[in-house]
């Protein structure tokens, strides 16, 4: 029952996790609520930067004054008559509001004065506007998938701040870096996220962000929100989660070919995207493997076998790897505990 | 399968885990070949062609299929998918909270609203997001004076989700469907809308609501539907009263079947909740603290909280060492939860066998499974505690007819139901500390042991030997009953007979130094090689 699966057999492989690395034709999600408007249209071609969702920010539910005809539905727009509408300062007449719902007291509408603008990271083609609930592009270039995106879509140059393993200080960061998306290494605090936030940077690159510091990002971001002035896109791009493990090499890779190249981070599917043909074919071998968890996690090497169930720590039976690391070390690891790339 | 011949396997592909086993005729019978539990990401294809390699190599398939044929034998299937998202909206909390008790209960992942407390635009944002796929709204029937005056308004905002998804199910409950209707708020736009019965309190014995939300719910090879199934099967053939816990990585499932009698049918009650997932997805701060309870190391909340992430995303990295323990501890916490979201686990009297169910389980050794059975479902009374290691219940319930699937698994029981061992577990008097004794009998062999208050005192009982334990005291306990003297029937497991006397229910030492020596002495005394 213990038989040793060579590294060349598919049993072998397929016991290992595949961790997607890059693909192509992503299709990103942009959240659209009530009230918003899209200024796009689907079939629509958008470069990088273009304009997509016009964002109330103060969003709230009104009475207009005057009532649609008897066809309107929720969602549909509706110019009310002028200067019988709430007023929505700073933009442009004639004003054009979403019918909310209709209670049997009357219409609602959605109304705002603060409206900001959500950008296209990156070109692509408008695939579907839904009024109220979203819209999807399907992105030009190559998608490197993360784990989670904290904040909305930002495009930036990419630096690399510190190495894959490290930790990127606040003190590391100046307006200097102002308009780029840093490689900021294995772990970053909330301290360095606000200062990177403060500095103008347009996003951070991470292994790992732990929960505590994701929900003082989140609170620091609805403070700068609530306070009404427009804000600069800003995005963390979790690449693994939330334990910390050094950036993998694969991906180490992939991104120092990108340094200087502008990139985006799209929230949905949480990814770094770009256009470097180049970089999306780094690829490591079939039988490189990762170590995400245990002593040696963060550790990379070669998978040579499965070696069927063997007794690891604290006397649980689970399959196992034989795995050569990069110091020439041969080390035994449950299956589980590793990750390929494909 | 009826005439058991040849073989066939059975599957169930969680969201964590897919579990395969080969069930081979063997002298007229149907007996479990051999099983294998595998990450999901591997499949089940790969995982059959595995699992039909290592029994061939084996021997285990001597005479009843190559282990090329594996995946051509019949099969029982069964998936388990990650809950649907749910978005409840009432007119009032106390509306809200009973709406959402019954969603829960019924397996959604529920997403809670009211009027009182939101706008009407937050409630049309939180029914269309893109992860929501039904909204239930309702009103009591009667409707209380509170929900009358705004039935329309409620009406008017489920229109407005509709209207912008109008792939969204749309269910009416109690009153809330007629008077939408005669107040024309808008509802003959939804394209599905399912009319409900009002929802009961969360203690009512079987409620309509929570059975029309499930079946809304699942699908019809849904994995715990079919375990419940077969576990009203498996009482009928034991005639026993089973408690059944599953914990899984997206939900758990509790259910309890109970005969009226030899050869009766089993009245079954179960309860699919998220809340039951081995990691909940709202990891709020009860949660982590009834997981940081059962830590024997002392745990920074924080790293906690990402541990327990950690634990969610990827359920099967990091199950060794101390991720075993942390895996544990949160199952504990899961089963307790599960216990304590429904009313009749222990009514009208505590289960003969609990059977822990679902990939939590897997890590650890039987021993350290029963510990945290006893730990998690505290109860006066003797009870035997038996695991689905081969995840059999699942699948063995898609057999459809019922003859069948008991005669089934009457054949597979000793396989279905892997024995963990047996707890007496009395209740002491508050205030004093009593002093008894155990004797286990089995066979002419006697042997004995002090019982004091507050220990956990353990008898090596293998699995498969029956044996009687008589338990006396000099003051009065409640074992089922008020006595001091009671002689039970027990059955031996991995982790032998337990009697825990640590209290009903059980009270940790505030102290967390002390909590942590305590648990840690627990789980020392049960779980072989924990430094290993």
């Amino acid at each position: 029952m213990n038989a040793p699966y060579a590294a060349g057999s598919p049993d072998a492989l397929e016991l290992v996790r595949a961790r997607s690395l890059v693909i192509d034709g992503a299709v990103a999600w942009f959240d659209v609520s009530p009230g918003d408007r899209a200024l796009v249209v689907a079939g629509q071609a958008v470069a990088a930067g273009a304009a997509l969702i016009e964002r109330l920010r103060d969003a709230r539910p009104t009475v207009p004054q005057s009532a649609p005809d008897d066809e309107a539905r929720p969602g549909d727009r509706f110019v009310p008559l002028p200067g019988r509408v709430p007023s929505l300062r700073g933009r442009p007449d004639p004003l054009e509001v979403e019918l909310l719902h209709r209670p049997p007291s009357g219409w609602r509408v959605v109304s705002g004065e603060v409206a900001d603008t959500v950008d296209a990271p990156a070109a692509g083609i408008v695939r579907e506007v839904r009024s109220g609930v979203g819209l999807t592009v399907a992105l030009e270039g190559h998608a490197l998938l993360g784990w989670s995106v904290a904040g909305g879509p930002a495009r930036g140059r990419l630096v690399m701040a510190t190495d894959p393993a490290g930790e990127l200080r606040p003190g590391a960061l100046d307006v200097g870096l102002a308009g780029t998306i840093v490689v900021a290494g294995s772990r970053v605090s909330a301290e360095t996220l606000s200062r990177g936030r403060a500095m103008g940077l347009r996003g951070v690159i991470v292994g790992s962000l732990g929960q505590k510091e994701l929900r003082d990002f989140r609170a620091s971001e609805a403070r700068q929100r609530a306070a009404l002035h427009r804000l600069e896109p800003f995005s963390v791009l979790v690449l693994d989660g939330t334990i910390r493990r050094p950036i993998a090499g694969p991906i180490v890779a992939i991104l120092a070919a990108l340094a200087g190249r502008e990139v985006a981070i799209v929230p949905d599917p949480p990814a770094l995207v770009f256009g470097d043909t180049d970089a999306a074919a780094m690829r490591p071998a079939p039988d490189h493997v990762r170590i995400r968890y245990g002593a040696d996690a963060g550790r990379e090497g070669r998978f040579v076998a499965a070696l069927g169930r063997r007794r690891f720590a604290a006397n649980v039976h689970a399959e196992a790897a034989l795995v050569v690391v990069a110091d020439g070390r041969e080390i035994v690891v449950p299956i589980a505990d590793i990750e390929r790339f494909a | 399968m009826g005439e058991r011949t040849g073989a066939f396997v059975t599957i169930d592909s969680g969201t964590a885990t897919v579990a395969a086993a080969v069930v081979a005729s063997v002298g007229g019978r149907w007996r479990l070949a051999g099983s294998l539990g595998l990450p999901a990401h591997v499949g089940v294809e790969a995982t059959l062609r595995i699992l039909g390699r290592r029994l061939s190599d084996a021997g285990a398939l001597d005479g009843l299929a190559q282990a090329s044929a594996i995946a051509d034998l019949p099969r029982l299937e069964t998936r388990t998918l990650v809950p649907s998202t749910i978005a409840v909206l009432a007119a009032t909390a106390r509306g809200r909270d009973r709406l959402a008790g019954a969603a829960r209960r019924a397996g959604w992942r529920v997403r809670a609203h009211d009027l009182a407390s939101a706008t009407a635009l937050s409630n049309v944002i939180a029914m269309t997001r893109r992860d929501v796929s039904a909204i239930l709204v309702g009103a009591d029937d009667p409707p209380g004076a509170d929900e009358r005056g705004v039935v329309g308004e409620l009406a008017a905002l489920v229109a407005a989700a509709v209207a912008r998804r109008p792939e969204l199910i749309a269910i009416h409950a109690g009153s809330m469907g007629d008077l939408a209707s005669s107040a024309g708020a808008g509802t003959a736009d939804i394209a599905t809308t399912i009319l409900a019965p009002a929802a009961l309190d969360a203690e009512a014995a079987d409620d309509p609501l929570v059975a029309l939300l499930d079946e809304v719910r699942a699908e019809p090879d849904d994995g715990r539907r079919a375990a419940v199934r077969a576990l009203g099967s498996l009482a009928a053939v034991l005639d026993r009263r089973i408690l059944l816990v599953d914990i899984g990585a997206s939900a758990g499932l509790i259910a309890r079947a109970e005969t009226a009698g030899p050869g009766g049918a089993a009245r079954v009650r179960s309860a699919v909740m998220t809340a039951g997932a081995l990691v909940p997805v709202e990891l709020d701060e009860d949660a982590l603290e009834a997981v940081a309870a059962w830590i024997s190391e002392a745990p920074d909340r924080h790293r906690l909280r990402d541990r327990l992430t950690g634990l969610r995303e990827d359920p099967h990295g990091g199950a060794t060492g101390d991720g075993a323990l942390l895996r544990m501890a949160a199952a504990r916490a899961a089963v307790i939860r599960l216990s304590d979201n429904v009313s009749w686990t222990w009514r009208p009297s505590g289960p003969d066998l609990v059977l822990a169910a679902g990939g939590a389980w897997s890590v650890a050794p039987g021993s350290a499974v029963a510990l945290a059975l006893c730990d998690a479902l505290r109860h006066d009374g003797a009870r035997i505690l038996g695991h689905d290691a081969a995840r059999l219940l699942g699948p063995l319930g898609m057999i459809e007819d019922d003859e069948e699937r008991a005669s089934t698994i009457a054949d597979l029981v000793d396989d279905l139901v892997v024995p963990l061992g047996s707890v007496v577990m009395p209740v002491l008097a508050g205030g004093r500390r009593q002093h008894g004794e155990a004797t286990l009998r089995v066979g002419g062999a006697e042997s004995s042991l002090p019982l004091i208050a507050g220990g956990l005192e353990l008898f090596d009982l293998p699995p498969g030997q029956q044996a009687e334990a008589v338990i006396s005291f000099k003051d009065p306990v409640v074992l089922g009953a008020r006595g001091k003297r009671f002689a039970v029937d027990v059955a031996g497991g991995l982790g032998g007979l337990l009697v825990d006397l640590r209290g009903v229910p059980l009270t940790l030492p505030e102290n967390p130094d002390q909590r942590r020596l305590r648990v840690d002495a627990w789980q020392r005394a049960m779980w072989a090689g924990i430094d290993g």
